[in-house]
C-alpha cells in the first residue's frame, strides 16, 4: 500500500539539510548515504550520492528522471555476474 | 559399471573442444520456432542485432563440430531472436543446431557508436584526473540502474566512477588513457 499523500514523501532530514547547504554555497561533493529509503526530491538534481548497498558506496549522480524514486533503487545489493559475452558500456 | 566410469564421462563433458581464445560469445541456440527452420537464439551480446547484420556468415560451434552458416533473416521475438539460416531448410535440420554457440573473432566485432565501448577495450586502461594525477587502472565494470560504473584500482585503493559525461571527460583508446574529473569524497 502506498504512503499516505497527507504525509508527503519520506526524505531524510539530515540529507536534505546537507543538500540545501551545498545548494546555497554552490559546493559540490559526494554525500555518503546509508538511508536507501530516502526519496529523491528536485533539490537533489545534479548532486552525487554515495549510496551504501551493504558492502560498497555506489556513486549515484541524480538526474531529473530519478525524482520520486528512492536512492536505494540506484544502488543494487545483489551482483549479477552474468554470462561471458559481448558487453558494451555506454557513456551517458 | 567400470570404476570411475561416471567421473570420466563428466570429465569428458567438461573438456572443451574449442578454446575460443581471442573470440567472443554472441549467442546460444536454445530452441526452434515453427516449421521453416528458424532457430531461437538467446543473445549474449548487448549489440546482438547490429553484430549479426554486420556478419555474412556466422560460425556455430556445437560439441566437436564447427559450421559456417549464412544468415537469411533475423527478427526479435520476446527477449530472444529468431534467426533463419540459408542451409537450414526445415525444423528437423534446425533441431540439430540446438545447444550451438555463436562465437566470433574479436577482430570481426561491429564498430560501436560514439560513447560506446566494449568492456575489453576499457578494462586495463589507465585513469588520470584533469591535473594528470594517476587515479588507477580500470579493473572491472559494474552495471547499475543509473549508469555503468568503472571500478578503478590503484594498489589497495578502489575508486568507483560513474561512466557519465559529468565524471568521465575523455576516453583515449590509442593512448590507453581515461581522463576523469572527480568530486571531493570520491577517492575515499
Amino acid at each position: 500500500m502506498g504512503r499516505s499523500l497527507k504525509k508527503g514523501p519520506y526524505v531524510n532530514p539530515k540529507i536534505l539539510k546537507k543538500v540545501r547547504k551545498m545548494n546555497e554555497t554552490g559546493e559540490k561533493k559526494v554525500i555518503k548515504v546509508w538511508d536507501r529509503a530516502c526519496t529523491i526530491v528536485p533539490e537533489f538534481i545534479g548532486h552525487t550520492f554515495a549510496v551504501y548497498n551493504g558492502q560498497k558506496f555506489i556513486p549515484v549522480y541524480v538526474t531529473e528522471q530519478m525524482v520520486g524514486h528512492k536512492l536505494g533503487e540506484f544502488s543494487l545489493t545483489r551482483t549479477f555476474r552474468g554470462h561471458a559475452g559481448q558487453k558494451v558500456a555506454k557513456k551517458k | 559399471m567400470k570404476r570411475g566410469g561416471i567421473k570420466s564421462i563428466l570429465d569428458r563433458r567438461k573438456k572443451r573442444f574449442f578454446d575460443h581464445k581471442g573470440e567472443v560469445l554472441i549467442g546460444r541456440v536454445v530452441g526452434v520456432h515453427g516449421i521453416k527452420g528458424e532457430v531461437k537464439v538467446k543473445p549474449e551480446s548487448d549489440v546482438f542485432e547490429r553484430q549479426m547484420e554486420a556478419l555474412e556468415t556466422i560460425p556455430l560451434y556445437r560439441g566437436t563440430k564447427k559450421e559456417e552458416l549464412k544468415i537469411e533473416s533475423i527478427r526479435p521475438y520476446k527477449d530472444i531472436y529468431l534467426v533463419k539460416f540459408k542451409d537450414v531448410p526445415d525444423r528437423t535440420a534446425a533441431e540439430e543446431r540446438i545447444g550451438g554457440e555463436i562465437w566470433i573473432d574479436k577482430s570481426k566485432e561491429v564498430e560501436l557508436r560514439e560513447g560506446e565501448f566494449y568492456y575489453h577495450q576499457l578494462i586495463g586502461l589507465e585513469v588520470v584526473d584533469e591535473n594528470g594525477e594517476r587515479v588507477g587502472e580500470i579493473v572491472s565494470i559494474m552495471e547499475q540502474p543509473a549508469s555503468h560504473i568503472l571500478v578503478v584500482r590503484d594498489g589497495e585503493k578502489e575508486v568507483l566512477i560513474p561512466f557519465i559525461g559529468e565524471f568521465v571527460k575523455s576516453v583515449d583508446l590509442k593512448e590507453g588513457k581515461v581522463v576523469v574529473s572527480l568530486l571531493e569524497g570520491m577517492r575515499s
